[in-house]
């Protein structure tokens, strides 16, 4: 028994039982740091799976930004111990036991081994542009799905800025929280921009990238350094529409010429999926700090734009 | 010299899971989130591990992630989790 | 097994035995600031051990820097971290345990 089978074998183990630990837990704040521990069995699944991009992601985004997201969300329920009701337990192993029977039937039925298209896709890099199979799908094969994915992540923060107050007090910042802000965030814009350029050879891309720059802004939004995202500022609005807008910019010419939209030919295909990149970058990033609630002083005067302050319920 | 490494990182994992513990146990949600910087701590030690393997050097940019972002939840909490008053738990 | 491999095994060990210690302090120290303590020494020894154990053992030199730099990152979260975590406790009320 090698070991590993062992370290595989804990992961598996561990992903199921911890599932479990945070589906009964009573006390909120048990279930999210359970939840943000799930996250992280998570990325290392990815990551023995071989999914790195996968991985990447789950670790920014599933256990770090989504953690952050659900503890502010706990703020907003501003209850000093907030807890679930309690449901039959008969019903929910009913619907457990039912989507296992299902999902092992599926995963069995599966032919083993199974290649699935990665014998295409590699025998067609060349002509992609890029050199990762990850982002020549996203980019290339499949660049109409990566324009309506972003489009869809743009209508999700619309939502959010029409639909919640942007503000949660707190005591004020302390310099420890500043100079840490200070130290991240020119870090995190060099590292967003490493990610993007690794994108083309290994794992990485524009939402990896995208999603450490909305970390940066994130430590620097709750250490009071930057003003959250607002989408009454218009410059705000401009690069929140700078992924899609990147897609046509470098769709559109060739469009007009006849070609079908979209098609980037072989010579200058990396030169436009880094272009797409890039602009889809700072929208994934700017979409992903607006989900965040800002943070305001304790005495809170209304201040010249018009989102509303909410107090202590 | 790989099975040393796989057998630490497997060690690495056993290790939070018993972490776990105190994230049952509380009793304060201070004591719980403090178990997450075990956790990212030991994620970034046990890809560290990992990517020291041939060929699997893009695994130390996973790690790099955790690095930055370990921390971001307990930022959140800090800032933004549950309001208690002075005084009370 | 060459000079640097037995000394990175060795690093490499010494490095797990903190991150045991960490876990051991998390669970039996009697409050939220000694176990503070207990996680950031598994951030900064015990990580610190396994990144010199691997650094001797990197491919290059920038497979190095990338280890130093990572060690570097988790040191500047768990500081203010272990900071953070300990001024809101105190805010919220927390005592210091105070046993024998």
């Amino acid at each position: 028994m090698t070991f590993d089978w062992l370290l595989d074998a804990t992961v598996a183990a561990a992903l199921p039982l911890v599932a479990w630990t945070v589906a009964r837990s009573v006390a909120l704040s048990r279930a999210i740091v359970l939840f943000i521990a799930f996250g992280l069995l998570s990325a290392l699944a990815w990551t023995r799976l071989g999914a790195i991009d996968v991985a990447l992601v789950e670790a920014s985004v599933g256990a770090g930004l989504s953690g952050a997201l659900v503890m502010s969300a706990l703020s907003w329920a501003n209850l000093d111990e907030a807890t679930v009701a309690r449901r039959s337990v008969i019903a929910r192993a009913f619907v457990a036991a039912a989507i296992a029977l299902c999902l092992g039937a599926v995963l069995l039925g599966v032919p083993d081994p199974s290649e699935g298209l990665l014998g295409d896709v590699s025998a067609n890099l060349g002509d992609a542009g890029v050199h990762q199979p990850i982002t020549a799908v996203l980019m290339s094969y499949r660049g109409y799905d990566t324009l309506f994915e972003l489009v869809v992540l743009i209508s999700a923060a619309l939502t959010i800025g029409a639909a919640k107050s942007a503000r949660l007090e707190a005591r004020p910042g302390s310099d420890l929280l500043r100079a840490l802000a200070d130290a991240l965030l020119p870090l995190c814009i060099v590292l967003s921009a490493y990610f993007l350029w690794r994108g083309s050879n290994a794992p990485g891309g524009a939402f990896q990238g995208g999603a450490v720059l909305a970390g940066g802004v994130l430590v620097s939004t709750l250490a009071e350094r930057l003003r959250r995202p607002r989408l009454t500022v218009w410059w705000i609005r401009a690069a929140l529409v700078l992924g899609p807008a990147s897609f046509l910019l470098v769709g559109m010419p060739r469009f007009v010429e006849g070609a079908p939209f979209l098609e980037y030919g072989p010579q200058s295909a990396s030169r436009a999926i880094f272009a797409i990149e890039l602009g889809s970058l700072v929208t994934i990033a700017l979409v992903l700090a607006s989900f965040f609630p800002g943070v305001g002083p304790l005495e809170t005067a209304p201040d010249a734009s018009s989102e509303r302050t909410r107090g202590h319920r | 010299m790989h099975q040393l490494r796989t057998g630490v990182a497997t060690f690495l994992l056993a290790n939070v899971l018993v972490g776990l513990v105190r994230i049952a146990r509380g009793p304060t949600p201070a004591d719980r989130i403090l178990v997450t910087q075990l956790f990212g701590t030991s994620a970034v030690a046990v890809l560290l591990l990992l990517a020291a393997d041939q060929g699997a050097s893009s695994i130390r940019d996973v790690a790099l992630i955790f690095a930055l972002f370990g921390g971001v939840s307990l930022l959140a909490f800090v800032r933004l989790g549950p309001r208690v008053r002075r005084g009370g738990r | 097994m060459t000079v640097s491999g037995v000394f990175s095994a060795g690093f490499l060990l010494a490095g797990a035995f903190f991150f045991l210690a960490g876990t051991v302090g998390i669970l039996r120290f009697p409050d939220i600031f000694t176990r503070l303590h207990a996680v950031t020494k598994a951030d900064n020894l015990g990580l610190g051990l396994v990144t010199v154990s691997l650094m001797l053992e990197a491919p290059s030199y920038a497979a190095a820097l990338d280890l130093a730099i990572v060690w570097l990152l988790v040191l500047l979260w768990s500081s203010v971290a272990a900071q953070l975590v300990a001024r809101d406790a105190l805010d919220r009320g927390e005592v210091p345990w105070r046993g024998a």
